[in-house]
């Protein structure tokens, strides 16, 4: 303290503490032998002791670097209310954040999604229930029939449109991925490439497995899942778990950005029909209203299906279809991208074409 | 005060005197303020680098088990090796600083150079650590070789997250190394343009106190990274 | 006037030239530095909060696209965080009246005083020129994952914020030495001008929070440069970890800004009411109360970032106990002008507009800090209001009053009275004007950072912009006549408010060396006698 300090001009630094050679020597003999310690004490397992531990020899460590090298023993108390309030708030730091982090309920964001996942109905979803089967047919009926029909025959109201088709799962060949149930499971999970069959990762593991039995049950002459089939999607069938998943589910935020902009995209799809009521039926604006702002959007963002793994080309927001000619527009809207999500739509005479094609080249 | 402007003056035999700073009293006045600034410079380091140590608390946390498995393709040969080196190092550091306080300048100066010595083979140790690393592709988060180290990966996926806290914690602690380096440099020209001795001999603790604060993260690290149990 | 004392010799004519300036370690230079550098950032946010209330005139676009408006509230908050009022009270006042009211010759380190300064500068630097290329439209939160996946150069930005952040580390370093070690003879704890316990408990959360903004920036830029992937879910990371590191520091920092201008309330109060202050060491060690509890809240930045409800409820339910310092201070300065003989100048002005506003932006904190109520008002013009009176009618109105009441100190003249009055009235006025209409659509839904609104949100809309405009002016006015009365003002004197802190015991200007004869200090400072 400044007031401590009114001593005589000539004597500075004469009381100062003078670190001894001799206790320097111990001090590192001391490290060097608490460093093994730490080296061998390495090798066995405490098991939860193992962390305390080693923390605790590193602390006695640091104390002695602090306490002797730093002089913090001889200092004033000051000093080491200075150092070592810093540990205190980084304490709070680790603690308040953990607080957090391993405290995860997770009831708001991912909630709905692992809802059923994390009360865990089923303990073992690898093994055909028919309460699963159960579970999975009204999930079929929500996701699935709009493309592979209501018995799952490939013949749902969008399969026309879809190249290639969607499978008819009473038919045993060409399947993919196989049709175990790990298979489909797999295939739920990754999507198809190349196809329309999108991933549906972020429906809980166990629904999807619901959802495989279902499949499953539609063609009962289907296989059966070995050790090595369950194994190959991650799941130890002597054990309970989450059947396939490693940890609990989260969603990449790529999807969690796309789910958000779907959202929007609706509000605005509805609002962009109310405000152009007059847009004469049949009109190219009208017809891109009732069937591609679904997938492109309204100014032409395509966001609708980003979370399906594809981005349908923003014809509106880039402007123009200078680079595409005609011929080439009307093939693609009549027949479709083979092997890609955009349907044809056969049922457009060559007017509307006519139409649709200045609309989209026009509108911005 | 010997003058309005300018503080009084410290001196030794055979050394440069010292001139105190206007607004301190005297020399043990200068000295004590400059040690506590220290101190609380430590703080904000100690804070600093706990930004990467909550990080690592809260992911091991989060993936014990990833830890266990990828800390495994650390080895612990060189990370004690270098635990012995900054424990040899901060011993001279000390002894410079004791042999200044009692004017031996020149054995100041030796113990001085074997510190800079040391810090150069902790250096050149992590050198070989670090391009083994890189070569196996041992990398940060989106740089890491996932078709090198499949088996791991397939494994732990979050593996890669275990090598971004490596890099990034053995990184900016090799960083202060460099610093402390360059710092203890400074400090013996200094010394052997003989302006340290018994009467003045601040920068040469100071810059001690900032090299054993490096040595202390390191007793951390090397548990915390290659000994995870 | 003590001026025959010096031979008219003070720390302004003590060396001439602009080198002078740029490379003293004179902490009344430093200090004015600080100010000219402050004041001119200040009017390039005040910019920026223009052209925001501008393009506000109307809900769709008014003058600037969505993109543009993005970037330019970044630039705002950016530029008013990091750059004005954090410098701003310790930098500034904090490096001219600290070292004098503790009747020291200048701060412990003068040297690394300066160096602050410079680098404090080139933060600023590297900051602006993102301007010159695609400048940053994260906010001036620079949230992951859209700061990390953004293409504008969001890496300037933070990279000027860490290095402005070590500014700030190393005045907050130097301040706290200095008060443990340059008191005047006398001058004990007990003692203390209660602007230097407000300091003094600001340096501490500065030297203990701000590291951890350089760590946590430092991560930011290894997340876009090297993908380390530690904020980023798809490689194993957590996004919401880095609002965590990021308010650890930024929460506090709410503090670094608004516990100096505490201070200078404290100092304003007492002088201006001729009593004694009320409940010393209460205001006192509040300030201390303020600074631990800053550490302890920031969660509830995050309630609705999907981290725990555990942590919601704990960051809660602590968040309310910042209202029982805040509150013991705002009762003692009432209870401090209770019965005091009040002069109304404009310093005082401040001071009584600092109480008001500040206490409506404390309460409305309180709204913000009730989990279920904060559901709904997150990321609404609410918060945006609710922060406003707290920075700009507290942190603001507080440096507006004491670069009034020092002014007569720094230049040795005093400001116009008259001017000063008009001045405080557009302030006050066009400032609610702005923000109490914000309270209103912010609790009717609308969002903040959207570059445009629902038609409903029109009028009042409008009534904030044209209320921005009177602000701006006030603040305009206010340059011009300090501008002006800082080479003309008459002569102040060396007392003009009859003020018993140390600093008001030296000359106006004050020598080089702060004292003519190094003061000994026998009584606190707040004796005052109506």
């Amino acid at each position: 303290m400044a007031h401590d300090h009114k001593h005589d001009d000539k004597k500075h630094g004469h009381h100062h503490y003078v670190l001894p050679n001799s206790l320097a020597f111990k001090v590192f003999g001391a490290l060097i032998f608490l460093t093994i310690i730490t080296v061998w004490t390495a090798h066995f397992d405490f098991g939860a002791f193992n962390f305390p531990l080693a923390m605790f020899i590193a602390t006695i460590k640091a104390l002695l670097v602090c306490m002797i090298f730093m002089n913090l023993k001889n200092d004033v108390k000051e000093n080491s209310v200075i150092f070592f309030t810093s540990f205190l708030f980084l304490a709070i730091f680790i603690v308040l954040t953990g607080s957090d982090i391993f405290f995860r309920g997770d009831v708001y964001v991912k909630g709905p999604l692992v809802a059923g996942a994390s009360k865990s109905k089923f303990k073992k979803p690898w093994v055909s229930t028919a309460e699963l089967v159960a579970h999975g047919k009204e999930l079929f009926g929500q996701q699935c029939t709009s493309c592979h029909g209501a018995e799952g025959l490939g013949n749902g109201p969008a399969a026309a449109a879809l190249v290639p088709p969607p499978r008819n799962f009473a038919q045993n060949a060409g399947w993919k991925n196989g049709y175990k149930p790990s298979q489909i499971f797999k295939t739920l999970k990754e999507g198809i490439k190349g196809s329309s069959m999108a991933s549906f990762a972020t429906l809980p593991a166990e629904d999807r497995w619901a959802l495989a039995h279902y499949v499953v049950s539609i063609n009962p002459a289907h296989a059966k899942d070995t050790t090595s089939d369950l194994a190959a999607v991650g799941v130890d069938p002597s054990k309970d778990g989450m059947g396939g998943e490693s940890s609990s589910p989260t969603i990449p935020v790529s999807v969690a950005m796309a789910k958000l902009a779907v959202a929007d995209i609706n509000v605005a799809v509805a609002s962009s029909v109310a405000k152009n009521p007059d847009a004469p039926v049949g009109s190219g604006a009208a017809y891109y209203q009732s069937k591609c702002v679904g997938c492109h959007g309204v100014s032409g963002e395509g966001a609708l299906v980003r979370n399906m793994g594809v981005s349908p080309k923003a014809y509106l927001k880039t402007g123009s279809l200078s680079g595409v000619p005609f011929d080439r527009f009307k093939s693609v809207v009549t027949k479709g991208l083979p092997g890609d999500v955009m349907p044809g739509y056969g049922n457009l005479s060559n007017a509307q074409l006519q139409d649709l094609y200045n609309y989209v080249k026009s509108a911005r | 005060m010997s003058d309005a402007h300018h503080g009084h003056v410290v001196e030794h035999p055979g050394s440069k005197p010292h001139v105190v700073a206007h607004h301190f009293n005297d020399a043990d006045h200068e000295f004590d303020a400059s040690k506590q600034g220290m101190w609380v410079f430590m703080v904000t380091e100690v804070l600093m680098l706990g930004g990467l140590f909550v990080a690592y608390a809260i992911f091991r946390g989060l993936y014990p088990e990833m830890f266990k498995a990828a800390h495994a393709y650390l080895s612990v040969k060189m990370g004690a090796t270098n635990t012995v080196v900054l424990l040899t190092s901060s011993l001279t550091m000390a002894m410079a600083v004791s042999a200044t306080q009692r004017g031996e300048r020149n054995k100041a100066l030796g113990l001085l150079a074997a510190t800079v010595a040391l810090a150069g083979v902790f250096l050149v140790v992590k050198y070989f650590e670090y391009s083994h690393k890189i070569h196996s592709g041992l990398l940060p988060g989106g740089l890491f070789g996932t078709e090198q180290n499949a088996e791991l990966i397939k494994n732990f996926p979050k593996a890669p997250l275990f090598f971004s806290l490596y890099f990034m914690m053995t990184g900016i602690h090799g960083l202060h190394v460099v610093i402390g380096m360059g710092l203890i440099l400074w400090i013996m020209k200094r010394t052997s343009a003989k302006e340290f001795g018994p009467h003045f001999y601040t920068p040469v603790e100071l810059v001690g106190f900032y090299w054993h604060f490096v040595d202390l993260v390191w007793i951390y690290l090397f548990p915390l990274l290659y000994l995870v149990g | 006037m003590g001026h025959s004392a010096t031979g008219g010799h003070n720390y302004i004519n003590h060396e001439k030239g602009l080198w002078s300036w740029l490379s003293t370690l004179d902490h009344k230079r430093i200090g004015l530095m600080y100010l000219f550098s402050v004041l001119t950032f200040f009017l390039m946010g005040g910019f920026f909060a223009t052209l925001l209330r501008i393009e506000h005139l109307t809900g769709g676009q008014t003058i600037m696209d969505a993109n543009t408006y993005n970037r330019v509230f970044t630039y705002h908050g950016a530029v008013m965080v990091f750059l004005v009022i954090i410098p701003a009270i310790p930098g500034a006042l904090g490096n001219f009246v600290l070292p004098m009211m503790l009747g020291a010759k200048d701060v412990a380190f003068p040297r690394l005083n300066l160096a602050s300064y410079y680098i404090f500068m080139a933060g600023a630097a590297i900051a602006l020129s993102a301007l010159l290329f695609r400048g940053a439209d994260s906010g001036w939160t620079f949230y992951t994952p859209y700061s990390t996946s953004t293409n504008t150069t969001v890496i300037l930005f933070v990279l000027g914020a860490f290095v402005a952040g070590f500014a700030s580390i190393l005045t907050g370093l130097n301040f706290i030495i200095t008060v443990h070690k340059l008191r005047a003879e006398g001058l004990t704890w007990s003692r203390l001008p209660l602007f230097i316990w407000a300091v003094y408990a600001t340096s501490i959360v500065q030297v203990l929070a701000t590291p951890v903004l350089a760590i946590t920036l430092l991560l930011l830029i290894f997340e876009r440069v090297a993908q380390i992937g530690i904020f980023d879910p798809a490689l194993g990371g957590d996004a919401v970890l880095f609002q965590h590191f990021f308010w650890f520091y930024s929460h506090p920092a709410v503090y670094i800004m608004i516990l100096p201008a505490m201070g200078v309330i404290s100092e304003l109060i007492p002088v201006f009411s001729r009593k004694p202050i009320f409940g010393y060491k209460a205001i006192a060690l509040s300030s201390f109360g303020i600074a631990l509890v800053a550490f302890v809240v920031w969660g509830h930045h995050m309630f609705v970032s999907g981290q725990s409800e555990f942590a919601n409820f704990l960051f809660s339910i602590i968040t309310m106990l910042v209202a029982v310092p805040t509150g013991v201070k705002v009762f003692s300065w009432i209870g401090t002008m209770y019965k005091g003989a009040i002069r109304f100048n404009a310093p005082m002005l401040y001071a009584f507009g600092f109480l008001e506003m500040f206490t409506i932006g404390g309460l409305t904190g309180v709204f913000c800090a009730t989990l279920a109520v904060d559901v709904h008002i997150t990321d609404t013009y609410f918060v945006v209001a609710h922060f406003h009176y707290v920075m700009v009618g507290g942190a603001i109105m507080a440096l507006l009053g004491g670069i009034h009441y020092w002014f007569p100190k720094m230049t040795g003249r005093m400001y116009s009275e008259a001017s000063a009055k008009i001045a405080f009235w557009l302030v006050l006025v066009g400032f609610n004007l702005t923000f109490f209409p914000q309270f209103i659509v912010g609790s009717q839904g609308m969002p903040r950072r959207y570059w445009s609104y629902l038609p409903e949100f029109t009028r009042l809309n409008q009534m904030s912009t044209v209320g921005s405009w009177v602000l701006a002016l006030g603040l305009v006015w206010t340059a011009v006549y300090l501008w002006r009365d800082m080479r003309k003002g008459k002569p102040a004197g060396d007392n003009p408010w009859e003020a018993q802190t140390l600093e008001w015991q030296s000359p106006s200007p004050p020598p080089h060396d702060n004292f003519i004869k190094v003061p000994v200090v026998t009584d606190w400072p707040y004796e005052y006698r109506s």
